[in-house]
Order: structure tokens, then C-alpha cells, then sequence
């Protein structure tokens, strides 16, 4: 199992394959990331600050309300037209999600 | 439920924080509803786009920036700080100088307001001292006598220790003319009588009197500077009292001056701190007099300072027998009796004294006390009136109010004729 793939060049150590994704996918997740972050970045700031809060590091409500020191039902409401912004932005941006 | 409606609710239907019976309606809504299933989808994907954000990574330099930052205000802090509180090296003299010129200000201000306690009352002291075998003795002061004489008062008279009696008895600057029998009645004023008393304590005062060396002195008139000293031990040792000392030792500091005077050919030293405020010549041979008044104190023109150093002294020339000069200073024979008159017709028991060359009388009454302001109360004073006696020429007469004894007594044995 471990004998060098001979090949017509020479021999060419084997290898275990990796887990790691493809470079195409590589590069496809960094586009969608850049372009998430565009849409989020695009969001005026009372949106951006619970969404990255809550969505990216994962406050609760009850937390980002004492941070913001605004309502829970504030927060909530917020949270909902952020992530609809960011997804129509991300619609018009990559067609399909 | 409207579509738009069920979309709102969805980001809190993905996160279920959402009532049941609401997600039930959602739930049913979704099932018939293909554009909002879609809108769920889509809106599951966002949240799970943007939780796949990686973290980024802050450049390195905004670490850098923000402290710059930090530190930046930190220091305009700090600058405020050291205008408000400077280096040690400059807070620490600035402290030191600053708290020493406190200390010597308040020392300042206490010494200028001891002495000035002192002035007040070391007079009063000596009077009450002077006054109190006149106490023992029966004699019932003023009504309005200050409380220490009250307290005094209030004790049994043939209860005075002998030894405070004894105390006074040899006392040089007061020479007690063998008491006069009709002074040893036992008080002059009709209400108060108290003859009971009156035998156990004359044989007191008798007793304590004859092993007395210094009895010596009712006869001859020491030295000016003998009197003072011996005056000061007197008053000092037996009280104990560190402030009358002090007191006594202030007064032997004051300088005296010399008063002379060619044509009436008369001298004699006063006090520096008095100072002469009126000198009259009359039209005939003997109408002379001569008022002197204790200093203003620096700083005291408040009506209880003026109360304190009320103090005057009068010499005179006159052509009049020694009762008649008596009467023209405030003392007063009624009956048998010598008084001492005060304000309002009020009057107090006059003690004779007298000197190598001088006779006369001293006692405390109330006058009325006056300042800048105006009348300022009804003041106890001392008003002691002596006689140089010249049967041939003019007689010399010392009067005195709110004087201390001792230094009435030092001008007296200052006092000659220069002729």
C-alpha cells in the first residue's frame, strides 16, 4: 500500500488523500464570504451590529439587548429586516442561494 | 395570515423564540405556501452564509493604531494631572512651607488671643483674691457679683480655710491698716447681716497674723521692685495656676516709664502700657490732674475687649483734707462705715489701706462700661483712691479704676516730691 506509484517519469511516493476541498471550492467559498461580507457591510449600522452579534458570534437576544441597551422585541425585529436585507442582497448578487 | 406577515416571523421561527400556537400557523401556512417555503430556504441559507464568515483576521497595525490612540488620551489625562498635583520634588517644599506658614499663623493668632485672656482676666483674679478675706470676714458682695464670688459666697464664711486667710493676711502690696472696729461689724448692709461669725473669724485673722514675720511690711513700705517680686511670688505660688504666672510674668515685663513733672515738682513711673490722655493745669496753685489710660490692644475694638481693658488711673493735686478727697473719688462715709460708690446709687464695702506716706481706700463696684458703640453693661470694677498727705503744700492723690492692685501699688512707691 505504501509502494511508490511508478509511473512513466519515475516513482512518486504515495500519499493519503486530503479533506481538505478542492481549490475550485476553496476559491467559491471565498467569493460567497466576500460577498457576504459586502452585504453586510452595505447594512446601515443599527442592522449590522445585531446581525453580526447574533448570526456571527452568537449573542443571545436577552445579551444584545443589555449590550445595545435596547428591547429584546427591538432586537428581534432588527435582526429579521437585517438578514432579509442580506438576503435579497445576496439574491441579486449570486442568483441563487 | 398574509404572506408578508408569515415572513416576518420567520427569522424568529428559524431561531424557534416564537409562540406555539403561532408556530403551528406558520407551520400550516408553509405546507399551502411555496413562495414562503422558498423565503424559509432562503433566508436558512443567509443565516448560515454569514455564520460561515470567517472571523478576520484585524490587521496588525490596528492593534498598534488603537493604543496609539489609548496612550494618546491617557497622556493629555496625565497632563492635567501634573498641572493639578506637580512632581514630587516640587509638591513637597510647596507642602512644607505652605504648612509651616499655617502653623505660625495659628500660633501667632492663639499667643495674640492668649494674651489677651489674659489681660482680662488676671486683674480680676487678683481683686478676688485680695477681695476674698473680706468674704470670710461676713461681708456680703454686690448681688450682681460675678459667679466665682458667688461660689465663694455660697460656702460657710467661718468655713474659709485660715490657711487662704493666712495667705492674705501677710500680703505687702495691700498693707491692711489694722482693721478699723467699725469695718469688723460685719457688713454694712442692713439685710445681710452676719455678726455670728464675725468673732470666730476675727480671731482667725488675729491668729494667722501674729507668727507672721512679714507683718513687717504693715509698717515699712518695701521697694518698688521687692513689692513686685514678692507680689508675684505670692500670687503664684499658692494657686499654681501656669496661666497667672504667665500672667504675672507678662506684667513684669512690661516696661515703666517715668512721669516727671518740674513744676508741680512731683515724679513717679506708670506702666507703658498706659498712656496719658489728658493733662490739666488749673488756674490756682493745686488744680492739677493727670488721666492715664491702658492702651487700645492691637486688634481689640470689640465691646468685650474694650470691657477687658477698661482701666484708668488719675493723679491729682488738692488742697483738701483726706475725707474730702476721699468723697471727691468715689468713696463715701455712711455712718461708721467707708463705701465705695458704683453706678445707680449702688455701693460696696471700702477697705482702708495705706502706704509709708499714703492712706486711702480700695473696693469693687459696678460702673457703667462704655465703648465706641456706646454703652456696653454695667463692668465690676476696682477702684482703689490713695493720699500722699501734705498739710503744708498741695496733697497728691492717686485714683484708679479697674487697675490691677499691684501696679497701683508700684506707682505709689515710685511716687516722690522732688522738692
Amino acid at each position: 500500500m505504501d509502494d511508490p506509484i511508478v509511473t512513466d517519469d519515475g516513482n512518486i511516493k504515495a500519499e493519503i488523500a486530503s479533506n481538505e476541498s478542492s481549490i475550485l471550492e476553496k476559491l467559491e467559498k471565498r467569493e460567497i464570504q466576500q460577498t457576504v461580507q459586502n452585504c453586510i457591510n452595505a447594512l446601515e449600522n443599527e442592522f449590522r451590529e445585531v446581525i453580526v452579534l447574533r448570526d456571527m458570534q452568537g449573542f443571545s437576544y436577552n445579551e444584545i439587548s443589555n449590550m445595545l441597551k435596547i428591547a429584546e422585541g427591538t432586537v428581534k425585529s432588527r435582526l429579521f429586516r437585517a438578514r432579509d436585507a442580506v438576503r435579497d442582497c445576496l439574491k441579486k448578487a449570486m442568483g441563487v442561494l | 395570515m398574509e404572506c408578508n406577515k408569515i415572513q416576518e416571523k420567520l427569522s424568529a421561527y428559524i431561531e424557534d423564540i416564537i409562540l406555539s400556537d403561532e408556530k403551528t400557523l406558520i407551520e400550516e401556512h408553509l405546507k399551502s405556501c411555496q413562495r414562503c417555503r422558498e423565503s424559509l430556504a432562503d433566508l436558512r441559507k443567509t443565516i448560515e452564509h454569514i455564520k460561515n464568515i470567517e472571523e478576520v483576521e484585524p490587521p496588525s497595525w490596528l492593534t498598534q493604531k488603537t493604543m496609539t490612540r489609548v496612550k494618546a488620551e491617557a497622556e493629555t489625562k496625565k497632563g492635567i494631572f501634573q498641572r493639578l498635583f506637580y512632581p514630587l520634588y516640587i509638591k513637597i517644599p510647596v507642602g512644607a512651607i505652605a504648612t509651616i506658614a499655617i502653623a505660625v499663623t495659628t500660633i501667632y493668632i492663639f499667643k495674640a488671643i492668649q494674651l489677651e485672656l489674659k489681660l482680662a482676666k488676671a486683674p480680676s483674679e487678683i481683686i478676688e483674691r485680695k477681695e476674698s478675706p473680706v468674704i470670710a470676714r461676713g461681708e456680703a458682695p454686690s448681688s450682681e457679683g460675678i459667679s466665682a464670688r458667688g461660689e465663694k459666697q455660697s460656702q460657710k464664711p467661718g468655713a474659709v480655710s485660715s490657711e487662704l486667710t493666712k495667705d492674705k493676711i501677710p500680703s505687702p502690696s495691700a498693707p491692711v491698716i489694722p482693721p478699723r472696729p467699725p469695718l469688723e461689724k460685719g457688713g454694712f448692709e442692713a439685710e445681710q447681716p452676719l455678726p455670728a461669725k464675725e468673732p470666730e473669724t476675727m480671731e482667725k485673722f488675729a491668729e494667722s497674723k501674729a507668727p507672721e514675720p512679714l507683718t513687717k511690711r504693715d509698717v515699712a513700705m518695701p521697694s518698688a521692685g521687692a513689692v513686685a517680686k514678692e507680689e508675684l511670688k505670692r500670687e503664684a505660688a499658692p494657686t499654681g495656676l501656669k496661666a497667672k504666672v504667665l500672667a504675672e510674668k507678662k506684667k513684669e515685663d512690661t516696661s515703666w516709664i517715668k512721669y516727671k513733672n518740674n513744676k508741680l515738682q512731683i515724679e513717679f513711673s506708670y506702666p507703658s502700657d498706659y498712656e496719658i490722655s489728658s493733662e490739666k493745669y488749673g488756674s490756682s496753685e493745686c488744680e492739677f490732674f493727670l488721666i492715664f489710660k491702658r492702651k487700645q490692644l492691637a486688634g481689640s475694638s470689640t465691646k468685650h475687649d474694650d470691657y477687658a481693658i477698661y482701666s484708668i488711673l488719675r493723679v491729682t493735686l488738692v488742697k483738701s483734707s483726706f475725707e474730702k478727697a476721699a468723697e471727691d473719688n468715689y468713696f463715701q462715709k455712711k455712718g461708721n462705715e467707708w463705701v465705695v460708690l458704683g453706678r445707680h446709687g449702688m455701693f460696696n464695702k471700702a477697705l482702708p489701706i495705706s502706704g509709708k506716706n499714703w492712706k486711702g481706700f480700695k473696693g469693687e463696684t459696678f460702673v457703667g462700661a462704655h465703648d465706641e458703640r456706646g454703652y456696653s453693661g454695667l463692668q465690676e470694677v476696682l477702684k482703689i483712691f490713695a493720699m500722699f498727705e501734705n498739710n503744708s503744700d498741695c496733697s497728691v492723690v492717686f485714683y484708679s479704676e479697674g487697675m490691677p492692685e499691684e501696679i497701683f501699688y508700684k506707682i505709689l512707691s515710685s511716687f516722690k516730691f522732688s522738692k
